[in-house]
């Protein structure tokens, strides 16, 4: 797949807390955390993207970070609160958003929304399912 | 990196800002609660919403009258108001102010709730002239109390 | 002009509706009209100018960078600057639907003679209904075209054949002459009401729901003057009947009851009814906003799929955030929260949190990377700065007048 990437990236305004879409547009996240690697007498460079709630939880406090990983043991609908993108998926950069190559149903980014979707609005009677037309 | 910049600007805005307004509005706050009211300021205040709730009384009468309002409304307003009409009368009670100034108020609350609660029983009851008579009694109670409130008002320091 | 230009016309006037004329406005027009007659004009008239303006900037910045808002906003200014802003929009968003709902239960009671509290879940449940089975443009046109029937208000205030210099002599600022702490304190609700900034992230958010584009521009500056400037017309009418008919009696308002005898003396037989459609109407639109606006602005903070024109199996979180919101806000009033204070305490929140919605406003406004030619002019920038210059103000004196005034 053809990669559309610029030449330059400034990493806090080009990368960070951008919109995350699949191979499909569909909206997954946002690039709530970067992994840089760091290098012996080279310059660091971007390892993987990182998703989810425990990156933002680690935002605000470590601390913070635990209590959310606690929460998230106890409810158990995500296996991890933190979604590694490889650098590799990326696949686009533009002004409003990154594109990965992957389609989102398959990642952990859509987690919840599946949850949400197979536990919640699907019980919700058949009549008043969908957009009338 | 713009950006940064003003992050860096509008976090600490936000973290210092938050307490000086705090601080700010507290300080206006003691300032002029300092500037405290009489007792008798204090009732003449708590008569405003009063004559305001016996003017509503008189209106809603009015306007049942003119068939303009149903009866339900008439109903959920007079309950509202000898409420509040309740109110003031209790603070009157309450009041510090001296006897010759604070009973006549309460007269006229307590003939005021009871025009309230008449003009109510008329509304059930689809009785016009019955309600036209309260919605009088309530125009003149309305006199009375402008004249209580503009004697306190000649009084008031 | 095309068509689905003309068309965007209908979301100014949704827009205009719930977020300009909603249950905050009516009160505090009429409560303004009743007690200072036309001397507060001005303040209506200010929130106006800047309200016309900020929403020319939303629409503006969504057409150009197709983002909303709050998306926006997450992505210049970070998680961390962000949170705290967030969670307490969210909150006040959350009260003033409350406020909302209340408004909307009211109008029934009005028609119905039915407790208010008693419609807490059904007025839920039907607004839920109408997010969940209509796309965005449908809710659009419909609020839009029912919310014409505010101008009944301008319709009785043209009838009362008002004295046009007092109206006039109004708009520019004047000391009370009397209770100047109650005059602060309405100016401030006044103005806390009018510039809301769940109008600003729902306007942002129907424009991206309405796919605008950078040809939008144009269209977007009448958009908003019309849109703004009708809810701003009726609440104008509003308080002038609250002050032919409810000022010269005496009458305060204290309560909604009192309000809504505003239309029954110009209107002897639809008045009432007027009152209260209007009302509800209004609510509706509103309550549709804040509960979108929460739901936007979710969405937009943690990447979720969002949009009316989905289904909710595509975007369930978007969905299920308006949802929770609809559900808790309506417990408030099941549970007897008195919708008129809900709403006068909502106001006085919100204008406490304005500056922290003005400034990064300001600043994204004026970003060339992400605007280009179609970055902030003087004339915006003066009014944006004006706009926070005026929220710092309000966020100052709200507090000690609600205790003073209220």
């Amino acid at each position: 797949m053809k990669k559309k990437l610029p030449d330059e990236l400034e990493l806090a305004r080009d990368l960070l807390d951008k919109q995350v879409v699949d191979r499909d547009e569909t909206k997954m996240g946002r690039v709530d955390g970067l992994v840089l690697e760091l290098r012996e007498g080279k310059p660091p460079r971007v390892d993987h993207l990182e998703m989810g709630s425990a990156v933002l939880a680690r935002c605000i406090h470590p601390r913070v970070e635990s209590w959310v990983d606690a929460l998230r043991r106890r409810i158990g609908v995500q296996k991890t609160g933190r979604y590694r993108v490889p650098w590799a998926a990326v696949q686009e950069i533009v002004p409003y958003q990154v594109k990965l190559d992957v389609k989102a149903a398959e990642t952990p980014a859509f987690a919840w929304e599946h949850w949400l979707r197979d536990h919640v609005i699907a019980h919700i009677p058949r009549g008043l399912k969908g957009k009338a037309n | 990196m713009q950006a940064a910049g003003w992050v860096f600007a509008m976090r600490s805005s936000i973290s210092q800002g938050a307490p000086l307004f705090g601080a700010l509005a507290l300080a206006a706050t003691l300032c002029l609660a300092c500037a405290s009211k009489s007792p008798q300021e204090k009732l003449l205040d708590a008569t405003k919403p009063a004559a305001s709730w016996i003017a509503t009384l008189r209106m809603t009468g009015e306007r049942w009258n003119a068939n303009s309002v149903p009866a339900s409304f008439v109903k959920a307003t007079a309950g509202k108001a000898v409420d509040e009409l309740g109110a003031v009368a209790e603070e009157a009670g309450k009041s510090p102010v001296p006897p010759e100034v604070r009973l006549p108020l309460q007269r006229l609350m307590t003939a005021a709730r009871a025009a309230g609660s008449g003009l109510e029983r008329a509304v059930e009851a689809g009785d016009r002239p019955a309600a036209a008579r309260q919605v009088a009694r309530l125009a003149a109670l309305e006199g009375e109390l402008a004249a209580w409130r503009s004697g306190q008002k000649g009084r008031a320091p | 002009m095309s068509m689905k230009k003309a068309a965007t016309l209908a979301l100014g006037i949704l827009t205009s509706v719930g977020g300009f004329f909603d249950v905050g406005a009516i009160a505090t027009s009429a409560q303004a009209g009743a007690i200072f007659r036309y001397q507060l004009l001005w303040a209506l008239a200010l929130g106006t100018i800047l309200v016309v303006f900020l929403v020319e900037m939303s629409g503006r910045f969504a057409a150009v960078t197709r983002q909303a808002l709050p998306d926006a906003i997450r992505q210049q200014f970070g998680f961390t600057s962000w949170l705290v802003p967030f969670v307490v929009l969210t909150l006040i968003h959350f009260l003033t639907l409350g406020a909302e709902i209340g408004g909307i239960c009211f109008a029934l009671h009005l028609l119905t003679g039915l407790p208010v509290s008693l419609w807490a879940l059904p007025v839920a449940a039907l607004v839920w209904l109408f997010l969940w089975r209509s796309t965005f443009s449908a809710i659009e046109n419909s609020t839009s075209l029912l919310g014409l029937i505010t101008l009944a208000f301008v319709v009785a205030a043209w009838r009362y054949h008002p004295p046009m210099g007092q109206v006039l002599a109004g708009m520019l600022p004047t000391l009370p002459h009397h209770e100047p702490a109650r005059y602060g304190y309405i100016a401030v609700g006044l103005l806390g009401a009018i510039i809301s900034p769940y109008l600003f992230y729902f306007y942002s958010s129907g424009a991206v729901e309405d796919e605008w584009d950078e040809s939008y521009v144009a269209v977007n500056r009448g958009v908003a003057v019309i849109g703004m400037g009708f809810g701003s017309i009726i609440s104008v009418a509003a308080i002038v009947v609250a002050a032919m008919v409810l000022a010269p009696r005496g009458i305060q308002v204290d309560d909604y009851h009192q309000a809504a005898l505003m239309l029954t003396q110009v209107f002897p037989f639809w008045g009432f009814a007027l009152f209260a459609v209007s009302m509800g109407i209004a609510c509706v639109g509103a309550a549709v906003e804040l509960s979108l606006a929460m739901a936007y602005t979710s969405a937009q903070t943690f990447g979720w799929n969002w949009g009316e024109n989905l289904d909710p199996r595509e975007d369930a979180r978007f969905c299920l955030t308006y949802t929770g919101a609809i559900l808790a806000a309506a417990l408030l009033i099941l549970f007897g929260v008195d919708p008129l204070k809900l709403t006068l305490f909502s106001m006085a929140i919100n204008a406490l949190v304005l500056p922290f919605v003005a400034l990064p406003f300001l600043l994204l406004m004026n970003d060339r990377k992400l605007l280009g030619k179609h970055a902030n002019g003087w004339i915006s920038n003066a009014i944006t700065i004006l706009t926070l210059v005026v929220a710092i103000v309000l966020a100052v004196v709200s507090i000690p007048l609600m205790f003073l005034g209220g």
